[in-house]
């Protein structure tokens, strides 16, 4: 394992396309899944990420980097409930820059968040993936998403009828 | 588009999309069953939330056709709030796993606002009653104006009452554009609840004090745009404010006011400028608003950031002394932190000129090891802007990195009032300081031992540019710096100085200082 800067604990992450990044463990940590890893210590050497590939991982990482607590010099700010207020609004503007992607960008995200249990990526990749389908009737959903329906008319008619008011 | 022709949300697992559905309004999510066969199963019952929006209708009319068919949404509006509150009751019952986040929010039409109010309130007051809520860790009340702006303050102010409520496993509350959470009884607990935020609200203030006693591990609390009133017939005009769990506070354009009572039986409203703060666990602090007198008392140990900005709000006469006073005052409660931004709309205020004063007003800031300073100057005369500097280079002993962001709004001013044609003096003065400048290094502790990096932002000048003056002093001076990043608006300037960088750093090598670098700075 790599050090660097003042003691900070770099990790080696890897993509399956053979891209290596190397990042601070407290950034590497914003992810539970890498978290355990090491609290496991089975983080000596890389760690092998699958399935997710170089593009995405590095933005992936970028959002860590932005979003683990700045200070850093004390690990009690770490609750999960509790970002860094003052930094709070920046973020937020920081993060609706970032989720600018296109879908299947978004969708690599969301796996990739899920994969690696990052609570916040995961929140904002879920937040925007709904607000771009709000707001529609159920046929605009569909197209939007390319979903067939596969539904028979009158199984359609029943489902719609379980939930009126969801459909009005 | 790309992946435009398969359906990736369809091709999730189940877990993922419950995930995503947590943050669906309740219809949309209830919807989605009849999307595929794919979607069969009731994904939104287990989905954890129940986020209720009315008036949806008439959000959308209001972004397509504002002020169309008023009669008729409206009408709308009020026969399908029924529906979904009863949805929302049934999803709250139904639901196969505890919802741990409710949302409630209206989209109310323009007029009417009695109406709305009311109809809102029994809406939450159904919801709420609900025996699911129990378990509910995370509730938001909003009410938007569809056309209103966000600084609309008092647009729609509809009371929630928490009192019969059994929140204990509430984590998380939040509410917009309400008339806050009323707690009358001082035996609610909330134990659970971390984070209390209110925006746009109108709130009183022992309601609020009530909400953040009943709440021992209440972490961060953040009041945005909330009126604070004191109903009480007192005549102090100083207020207390107690948060001991709270870390993180933020009070961002908030207005305290009382409401005094006179012997002759009539009242008037007086704005609170003194508010002595009770947060001994404070980590973060953040402030905006106009300049008053605020003490934290007992003063926190453990602060990490502290962000300050004062603007004016509304009229109040100018009193150059008191807000200088006041001013250093505010920051004196900081000497603690390690970080801290700074801004301030008028220099002029704030800049500390003689010595005698600066002995007395000016704090130590013992522990600061990052500063972000930004400020206007409205004068052409820069005595201010550097003043200001040169004093917070006083301040801060161990600073490692400064940021500076100067505007300089007099140009407009100019040419607006060229025929005023009153000219500022003060060369003199300018002249002075600016040889003050030059030879500062014995007088600053942070540049003979710990300054390293510099972030200037500046408008470039043809003659005497401020900015270019300070990365002068700054390589001259400060013997450990490592870097100045500029952003000047003119992008060649790097460039430019290349060669007075290399006859800096020469010089420096001579008095043993490090040599540095002069980068662009990319906002």
């Amino acid at each position: 394992m790599a050090t660097r800067e003042a003691g900070k604990k770099m990790i080696m992450l890897k993509s399956p396309d053979g891209m290596e990044f190397e990042v601070e463990e407290a950034v590497a940590m914003e992810s539970q899944t890498i978290r355990k890893m090491i609290e496991d210590d089975c983080a000596d050497t890389a760690i092998l990420i699958p399935n997710i590939n170089s593009k995405i991982l590095s933005r992936v990482i970028e959002y860590c980097n932005k979003h683990v607590p700045t200070t850093g010099a004390t690990g009690a700010a770490a609750s999960d409930t509790v970002a860094p207020a003052a930094l709070a609004e920046d973020l937020k503007i920081w993060d609706a820059e970032f989720i600018k992607v296109n879908r299947a960008t978004r969708f690599d995200l969301i796996q990739a968040a899920s994969y690696l249990n990052i609570k916040g990526l995961l929140d904002l990749t879920s937040q925007t993936t709904i607000d771009t389908i709000s707001d529609n009737s159920l046929e605009e959903i569909r197209s939007f998403l390319s979903t067939k329906n596969d539904y028979l008319p009158e199984e359609e008619q029943t489902i719609r009828r379980e939930n009126q008011w969801a459909f009005q | 588009m790309a992946g435009g022709c398969v359906d990736r949300l369809s091709s999730l697992p189940n877990d993922l999309l419950r995930r995503i559905l947590h943050f669906a309004p309740l219809k949309e999510a209830a919807s989605t069953t009849a999307l595929s066969r794919r979607w069969r199963e009731p994904l939104w019952l287990s989905s954890g939330a129940v986020n209720l929006e009315t008036g949806v209708v008439e959000k959308k009319k209001h972004r397509r056709q504002q002020g169309h068919e008023q009669d008729n949404a409206h009408a709308r509006f009020f026969s399908g709030s029924d529906d979904m509150v009863s949805a929302a009751t049934g999803a709250l019952d139904a639901a196969t796993v505890p919802v741990t986040r409710l949302t409630l929010i209206t989209w109310y039409p323009v007029s009417d606002h009695y109406e709305v109010v009311s109809s809102y309130k029994d809406m939450v007051e159904v919801v709420l009653s609900n025996r699911a809520t129990r378990r509910v860790e995370e509730l938001l009340l909003t009410a938007k104006d569809p056309s209103g702006s966000p600084y609309d303050r008092w647009v729609f102010n509809c009371t929630v009452t928490l009192d019969s409520l059994q929140l204990v496993a509430l984590r998380i509350l939040e509410l917009t554009n309400c008339s806050g959470v009323l707690v009358y009884h001082t035996e609610a607990v909330l134990p659970r609840l971390s984070s209390l935020r209110l925006s746009h609200c109108t709130q009183q203030l022992g309601s609020l004090q009530r909400v953040i006693d009943a709440a021992p591990s209440l972490a961060a609390v953040r009041l945005e745009y909330v009126f604070i009133t004191h109903e009480e017939a007192i005549e102090a005009t100083w207020r207390h404010f107690r948060c001991p769990a709270t870390t993180v506070l933020v009070l961002d354009s908030c207005k305290w006011e009382v409401t005094i009572g006179h012997r002759h039986g009539w009242f008037f409203k007086k704005t609170v400028y003194r508010l002595k703060i009770d947060a001994m666990r404070l980590r973060r602090f953040s402030y905006k608003g106009p300049l008053r007198s605020y003490s934290f008392s007992p003063q926190p140990l453990e602060f990490e950031q502290v962000d300050l900005e004062f603007f004016e709000q509304g009229y109040r006469v100018k009193d150059p002394n008191r807000d200088l006073e006041t001013f250093w005052k505010f920051t004196r409660n900081f000497t603690g932190t390690k970080e801290m931004r700074l801004s301030v709309n008028h220099l002029e205020d704030i800049a500390v000129l003689s010595e005698a004063r600066q002995i007395e007003l000016l704090p130590a800031f013992g522990r600061l090891e990052r500063l972000e300073f930004q400020g206007a100057h409205w004068t052409k005369d820069k005595t201010a802007a550097v003043t200001t500097i040169l004093n917070l280079l006083h301040c801060c002993p161990v600073l490692i990195t400064l940021r500076i962001n100067l505007t300089a709004k007099y140009e407009e001013e100019d040419a607006s009032n060229k025929q005023g044609g009153h000219k500022q003096k003060g060369t003199t003065r300018k002249e002075i300081l600016m040889a003050a400048m030059v030879g500062p290094r014995y007088l600053f502790q942070c540049l003979q031992s710990s300054l390293r990096r510099v972030d200037l932002q500046f408008q470039l000048e043809k003659k005497d540019c401020l900015g270019v003056k300070l990365i002068k002093t700054f390589a001259e001076n400060a013997m450990f710096l490592k870097e100045i990043l500029i952003d000047s608006g003119d992008e060649k300037l790097c460039e430019h100085m290349k060669p007075r960088i290399a006859k800096w750093n020469s010089s420096r090598k001579e008095l043993g200082a490090t040599s540095f670098v002069l980068l662009p700075l990319k906002r």
